[in-house]
């Protein structure tokens, strides 16, 4: 099978788990021994396998203008007024560019998108004129005017995966723009994959598609951590506590803020650590300090891949308190470092683990309290490590390869 | 006979890391970027300092004693200058030998320890005090709090210190209608206390280079009338300057030079008379005057905004005070000195959210990206040297 993907991030350089969850498909896929041409805004991957291959579009626009002028075909755009990051909104603190800042939001999700959106669709209509495939793949909304355009040139099935949608991103103040985007995309889809039940549910009823149309398809996790545990070096005598994402309202900073707040009125010899930036970062770091949690409470602003693997492993218990977590690798991620991870209720991949601990976002004192459990009870830390690592066991980018062969086949006999 | 009572005041922090992340907690006890803090002190010795000494020395030796001032030296800048431009230190310790330039006490870390630990504050006087015997053979008479901070504590603190003059804000807003023009006497004490002309101070500070102030050039002689009108009104007209004013905030472009070589003769032309510190405060005194508000000569209100009072200032003063006494268990007087290294008041200042909305500078350009990361690289910073601490027994 050949799929020509288009995707917008692919990891390790990623701003969030679009970029994890599109190396680790494509991956699956490959060693399956099917073909995948993944298009990127702008790629630096370096790494090749046999089957995958890498395409920069803002590269090949470039040539393309070049050898010819305008690229040949039409795609149809809907204006999207700014701003439009996926991962930011206009209130995105402006950075001063002269040192490294813990504000710091990765730089590809910055800059102008409409723009970058515009020549990616333009250039995947070249792209896909000079290449060679069965199926069209494509990761959320900043690809759907492309692929749906390539669909249109070329009768080719399309498969449009929803890692997320605006309701995620910007709870009920959507940017109208982008949600046509998004429902367009599904409406010109002859399969809509949704990372969970929850999301699937929302396309449905937000998005006004047939049921029948949308297969939920989980997200998996590498099996071996990167980094060996013993090997990480951690300097401090404490129990870290550890926030990892985007600091957004979607992922619900403030809530681990306020547990921790809780938390270390009664245990002591604990560190709670927010990793990442976003838009809430500023409002966050005034609050630990009001709450005076200076003694006790970290930002690291946005990680690197080593860091993150870093944190994972020194890490004594993890927490996901997103509000609305379409699906939440960053759980399994911390599962493989033999992490007890909380995780909020309003999260997809909750639907894949039945034993873990969870709660409501809100719920700040349950919160706290199994934050105090874990840390205080070993037994019971242990018994939730035991129970994730077998539910890992379950969870693999094969399984999903599998299912999205399956998928593609059904499209490719029907036609 | 009325003085025109001018000072200057010298000072560069030392940068601290910007990169000082949560990874470097408990590994790496580093917080000063020396590299840095030799490069801002070595811009602004070639811009400002080195230019501006030049002049007054040369105006010194001219006028023959009658131009003199006063001139504060901050213990951060006179450290910095030991390390890496003794021959910028040996050029204000000439200027200090001709012996018309009195030398001005402060705290020895640019501290706001006046405002957070009495103790801290009589400490770093001494340490000052200490430094600039060895470094000018100086023994000030005269203090000025960081960033001219004062309230009737302060002085009452510096008093007990030993100083009989205390520098402070005259500004009209700012806590208080009493004449600047008037020598008054600390409230219960009774050290003479000099209130800046804020006025005519921040004509060279702020406005000089300013080409759409109405006064825009102003020239010696100009100044020199209006420091004329303003002697009328009392003993002493205190003009307290940051060097910056010449070279730095108005560049060598600007005609700053021309107008300070201009300065004295203009002065001097009309009759009025420099005095020094010491000697503008041998004047008689109009009564004490009550501060008890704490007022400063920075921002448009003159208060301490710019160092405290937003949450990120004053959990970062509040961590770091906390740990002085656990630093003194250590009798470590390294230890000591690196708890003292990161007390100076623009770390704070650097962490003011205000003017991301725009309004005045920073006192000192800050090396962060925001006050977000001033904040974080601070807290990490202190969280360090706690572990650092505990390592070493002290219960904290």
């Amino acid at each position: 099978m050949k799929i020509l993907m288009f995707g917008w991030e692919f990891a390790p350089q990623i701003a969030g788990g679009l970029g994890t969850a599109s190396k680790g498909l494509t991956w699956g896929l490959a060693e399956k021994g099917h073909d995948v041409i993944f298009v990127l805004p702008h790629s630096r991957q370096n790494y090749m396998s046999e089957t995958v291959r890498f395409i920069d579009a803002g590269r090949y626009y470039e040539e393309q203008m070049e050898r010819q002028g305008r690229p040949q075909g039409t795609v149809s755009f809907h204006p999207i007024e700014s701003p439009l990051q996926p991962y930011q909104n206009e209130k995105t603190y402006a950075v001063g560019q002269q040192s490294w800042s813990v504000l710091r939001v990765p730089g590809h999700y910055a800059g102008n998108l409409v723009a970058e959106v515009q020549r990616y669709a333009l250039a995947a209509l070249g792209i896909a004129a000079d290449e060679d495939f069965d199926v069209i793949h494509a990761h959320d909304w900043m690809t759907f005017e492309a692929a749906v355009a390539v669909k249109r040139a070329t009768g080719k099935p399309l498969v449009v995966h929803v890692h997320s949608t605006e309701y995620d991103r910007s709870g009920d103040a959507i940017n109208w723009a982008i949600y046509h985007v998004e429902k367009s995309g599904m409406d010109a889809a002859d399969r809509i994959i949704a990372v969970s039940q929850r999301v699937r549910d929302q396309i449905i009823q937000r998005y006004h598609q047939a049921p029948e149309k949308i297969v939920v398809v989980y997200n998996a996790v590498d099996k071996e951590p990167v980094l060996d545990k013993a090997s990480v070096r951690k300097a401090l005598n404490e129990k870290f506590v550890l926030f990892l994402g985007r600091v957004t309202s979607q992922k619900g900073p403030e809530y681990f803020l306020e547990a921790a707040a809780r938390v270390l009125k009664t245990t002591k010899n604990v560190r709670f650590i927010m990793a990442g930036a976003g838009d809430l970062l500023p409002r966050m770091i005034e609050e630990a300090a009001r709450l005076r949690l200076q003694n006790n409470f970290h930002f690291t602003g946005f990680l690197g891949a080593h860091e993150r693997d870093e944190l994972f492993a020194m890490s004594d218990v993890f927490v996901m308190p997103s509000v609305s977590e379409p699906f939440g690798i960053t759980p399994l991620e911390a599962m493989k470092y033999g992490v007890p991870v909380i995780i909020s209720r309003q999260s997809g991949v909750s639907e894949i683990l039945p034993h873990a601990i969870k709660v409501d976002f809100w719920d700040v004192d349950e919160l706290s309290d199994r934050i105090v459990e874990l840390l205080t009870k070993p037994r019971k830390a242990k018994s939730v490590v035991e129970k994730g690592t077998e539910a890992l066991k379950l969870i693999d980018w094969q399984f999903v390869a599998d299912r999205l062969v399956g998928l593609y086949r059904t499209l490719v006999g029907a036609k | 006979m009325s003085a025109i009572c001018f000072t200057l005041t010298v000072h560069t922090p030392v940068r601290l890391r910007t990169d000082y992340s949560f990874f470097e907690i408990g590994k790496d006890h580093r917080y000063r970027d020396e590299g840095a803090s030799r490069a801002w002190l070595e811009g602004i010795i070639a811009r400002c300092w080195q230019p501006a000494v030049q002049v007054l020395s040369d105006l010194v030796r001219r006028h023959e004693g009658k131009f003199r001032f006063g001139l504060a030296i901050s213990g951060p800048s006179l450290r910095l200058m030991r390390q890496h431009a003794p021959q910028t230190l040996e050029a204000f310790r000439r200027l200090l030998a001709t012996g018309h330039v009195e030398l001005i006490g402060e705290t020895s870390h640019h501290s706001l320890a006046a405002l957070h630990s009495p103790k801290e504050f009589a400490a770093q006087v001494a340490l000052y005090r200490k430094q600039v015997k060895e470094s000018f053979d100086a023994s000030p008479t005269v203090f000025r709090n960081t960033e001219l901070i004062y309230s009737d504590a302060v002085g009452r603190l510096a008093e007990e210190a030993g100083f009989k003059t205390v520098l402070a804000e005259g500004f009209a807003g700012a806590g208080n209608a009493r004449s600047p023009q008037q020598v008054w006497q600390v409230a219960g004490g009774q050290a003479r206390l000099l209130l800046r002309h804020a006025w005519l101070s921040e004509d060279l500070a702020n406005r000089f280079s300013d080409r759409s102030w109405q006064e825009h050039p102003l020239s010696a002689q100009k100044y020199a009338a209006w420091l004329q009108t303003a002697s009328t009104e009392g003993p002493a007209v205190n003009v307290f300057a940051d060097i910056r004013a010449l070279g730095e905030w108005n560049n060598k472009d600007s005609g700053i030079f021309d107008f300070l070589w201009h300065f004295p003769e203009s002065v001097l032309g009309r009759g009025l008379a420099f005095g020094t510190p010491s000697e503008a405060a041998a004047e008689a005194s109009s009564g004490p005057a009550q501060v008890p508000i704490a007022t400063s000569w920075a921002g448009p209100e003159r208060d301490l905004t710019p160092w405290m009072g937003n949450p990120l200032q004053d959990s970062a003063l509040q961590y770091l005070y906390d740990l002085e006494k656990p630093v003194f268990r250590t009798k470590d007087e390294d230890l000591i000195e690196t708890w003292r290294g990161l007390q100076d008041a623009d770390y704070f200042d650097w962490m003011c959210t205000r003017r991301l909305t725009g309004g005045t500078p920073y006192r000192q350009p800050s090396p962060f990206a925001s006050p977000y990361d001033a904040y974080v690289a601070f807290i990490n910073m202190l969280n360090d040297f706690r572990e650092v601490l505990k390592s070493g027994g002290v219960r904290v």
